[in-house]
């Protein structure tokens, strides 16, 4: 459920152009995708020279990867470095990554992932992509594939690419560089009958008795009776023919990462207005949003970064209550933010990027009672939250509660906390001083007897106090104490209002 | 009483533009009551109107002016309606609200940094429709303000309270009251009321 849209518009489908292919089977169709030289790609250096990495296998160092103008030298994966160095001095033998293997596996599974909706990343090296239900959208198995190389090779990583039905078989035929397209099960036993039994990863001791009974290719075990090769050489073998048969449906996990969006748009001049690259910022949004409608999705946040020649870019940072997918939503609040924030310099580029992205939750409507304006009233007061929020700042909006707590600094709390037992207590004032303030008792008249409040031991703030009503000569209401701990001192702490 | 004249009696009742006389017993509008039985029978309608302009003129912060509105804030609250609380000038202090029989799940308060932002969350508030009531404290508005606030408050069917410290004359809120301390409670005066000429003075007992 990824992608990343580096411009404005999606690339443009050319489905009717293309000849649509007539698959009217509901036999999967599996691509896999195999990076021979991914080991080296991510390395990071030049791949045209004498290359190598290393790996440590039984306690020794052993080269691991080797690219094409090395082989050429005769370099072969396994060799000590020592023994390659001897072959080939200019080799540049580089420690393997293979966390960063992992994560350029999974940047391309990113990539895959707007292609088909159920990619895997369970064999290395390779990402298997089941496409038999995306063929009518990208026009055919070859357009698809072309796309997907160009995907790939984008990324700076080269793939070989085999469709088969059976996952196994196309595995298998990427990693042999065999690149083919096969459409049917009955095509596919032909196309894997010549490969040598070798090529399966055999266990060694299956594979020494078969060849001693003169099976050198596949087409040889296929043709044994299938009972009698259970019985000699496990049901595992026969389990592995039948999955490169296409014979035994395969449920593999889906890679799944969290959508991420990000789309830039860059100004052709300097712009000063907002009125002038605000339509810019209002394209973006309208992309994001058929993003979002095309996965099903709402976003919680959106980050918008304006960039300037020499100076860093800004950041605008909306949140909103609940999902949002409404452009208009968006640029309003954007809009109201960017008017009312002065810009240091002119924009030269906008980004809008989102990570914040979760299904969308459509509206609960009763079936049987007509609330359905409350519903909509109510998503309507989260987007004036909202509004307000975005002008006031993320800090401006409180909802006053109550905690557990005898301290009056500390009965208030965040909502999520919910305590009613100040109900019981005694009169409280309906506004509470934010710093007590020192006050001198003959310029007060008591109107109440003492309340001793002595709490908070627990936590390093612990008071001691007598809580009174009092009545000053403004009339007002005043909520007083007198505080035993220290020096002793009178203070004003509430208003009754 | 013929029928006739009840039906002209109705009739009259029902237009909020007809004025008849100082004593008029117009409640065209829709009222919240206010919770004190003396307050009601002196406000045109019998209680706080429902949506408009209240404007609560008092010289100090605390004389008891808000404890004004508690009864109508817990009932607008229970009836699943929002309060407002635009740039208090001090905490909202929530278990004095709570003793208020207030609910505070509808209870939110909004800072303003800057003094022009008041009037216009006033406004997108009271405008929401789900905002029974917006309390603010604002050192200055100009009658155009409270002009746009009285619409804003129509429109959404909200009451708008203005706490100020003196009049300035802005004559378009719906409501103006000022309030005193005195001795044995608070006094109130009417000084303008929509829909009435009644100008009366009302003690409330502490």
């Amino acid at each position: 459920m990824a992608a990343t849209a580096r411009r404005l518009l999606p690339p443009a489908i050319d489905r009717l152009d293309a000849p649509l292919n007539p698959k009217p089977t509901s036999e999967p169709l599996w691509l896999c995708a195999h990076f021979p030289e991914l080991a080296l790609e991510v390395l990071g250096l030049d791949l045209s020279l004498a290359l190598a990495s290393s790996t440590i296998s039984r306690g020794q160092i052993r080269l691991h990867k080797v690219s094409i103008p090395a082989r050429q030298t005769g370099i072969e994966p396994g060799m000590t470095p020592a023994a390659a160095k001897a072959l080939c001095p200019a080799l540049i033998i580089a420690d393997r990554d293979p966390l960063a293997e992992n994560l350029a596996l999974q940047q391309l599974a990113e990539a895959a992932l707007n292609f088909s909706p159920r990619v895997n990343l369970l064999q290395p090296e390779s990402l298997l992509l089941e496409i038999s239900t995306c063929l009518s959208l990208f026009g055919g198995a070859e357009n698809l594939q072309e796309k997907l190389t160009a995907a790939l090779t984008a990324k700076g990583h080269y793939p070989q690419i085999a469709i088969t039905p059976s996952a196994t078989a196309s595995h298998l035929l990427a990693r042999l560089n065999m690149q083919t397209l096969i459409n049917d099960r009955q095509a596919l036993r032909s196309a894997l009958g010549p490969l040598p039994i070798a090529a399966l990863e055999l266990d060694d001791k299956i594979l020494r008795r078969l060849l001693s009974i003169g099976v050198r290719q596949l087409a040889d075990l296929w043709r044994l009776p299938r009972d009698g090769l259970a019985r000699r050489y496990g049901v595992g073998l026969l389990c592995l023919l039948d999955k490169l048969a296409g014979r035994q449906n395969q449920v593999l996990p889906v890679f799944n990462k969290p959508p991420r969006f990000h789309a830039s748009c860059d100004m052709p001049i300097e712009l000063e207005r907002l009125e002038h690259f605000f339509p810019a910022i209002e394209q973006l949004a309208e992309a994001f949003s058929k993003f979002l409608l095309t996965r099903d999705a709402t976003a919680l946040s959106i980050s918008l970064t304006l960039k300037h020649h020499s100076l860093p870019a800004s950041n605008l940072q909306l949140t909103f209550r609940s999902g949002s997918r409404d452009p208009k939503h968006w640029c309003k609040l954007l809009h109201e933010k960017l008017e009312r924030s002065p810009l240091p310099a002119p924009v030269l580029a906008i980004s809008l990027q989102s990570q914040n992205i979760v299904a969308f939750q459509p509206e609960r409507i009763s079936l049987f009672d007509d609330d359905y304006s409350l519903a909509h009233s109510a998503a309507e007061w989260d987007a004036l939250l909202d509004q307000l929020q975005a002008r006031l700042g993320q800090q401006a909006l409180q909802w006053p509660h109550t905690q557990a707590d005898h301290r009056p600094e500390h009965i208030i709390a965040s909502p999520l906390t919910r305590d009613n037992a100040a109900a019981q207590l005694a009169p409280r004032p309906l506004w509470l001083l934010a710093a007590p303030k020192p006050l001198r008792i003959a310029d007060i008249q008591l109107l109440s007897t003492a309340e001793r409040i002595e709490s908070g031991w627990w936590d390093e703030q612990p008071i001691r106090r007598d809580y009174y009503i009092a009545q000053d000569n403004l009339g007002r209401k005043l909520w007083v104490y007198h505080d035993l701990d220290a020096t002793p001192q009178w203070y004003l702490h509430g208003l009754f209002g | 009483m013929t029928a006739t004249e009840q039906t002209l009696e109705q009739l009259l009742r029902s237009q909020a533009g007809i004025w008849r006389g100082l004593r008029s017993q117009t409640n065209a509008y829709p009222v919240i009551h206010s919770g004190f039985s003396e307050l009601d029978s002196a406000l045109p309608g019998g209680g706080w109107p429902a949506s408009g302009v209240l404007e609560i003129l008092s010289p100090n912060l605390g004389i008891g002016e808000l404890s004004l509105l508690l009864p109508a804030m817990a009932s607008i609250s229970r009836a699943g309606r929002w309060i407002a609380w635009i740039a208090p000038p001090h905490q909202a202090y929530a278990p004095g609200l709570l003793q208020a029989n207030i609910d505070l799940a509808y209870v939110l308060t909004v800072a303003c940094r800057q003094a022009d932002d008041i009037p216009w969350s006033l406004e997108k508030l009271l405008r929401s429709g789900r905002c029974g009531m917006a309390l603010a404290w604002p050192k200055r508005l100009s009658d155009h303000q409270t002009r746009r606030l009285q619409l804003a408050a129509e429109a959404g069917g909200a009451l708008a309270v203005l706490f100020k410290k003196q009049r300035n004359g802005s004559a378009y809120a719906a409501l103006s009251l000022q309030v005193q301390p005195s001795a044995n409670g608070l006094t109130l005066n009417i000084l303008k009321a929509r829909g009435s000429l009644q100008r009366e003075s009302v003690l409330i007992p502490n």
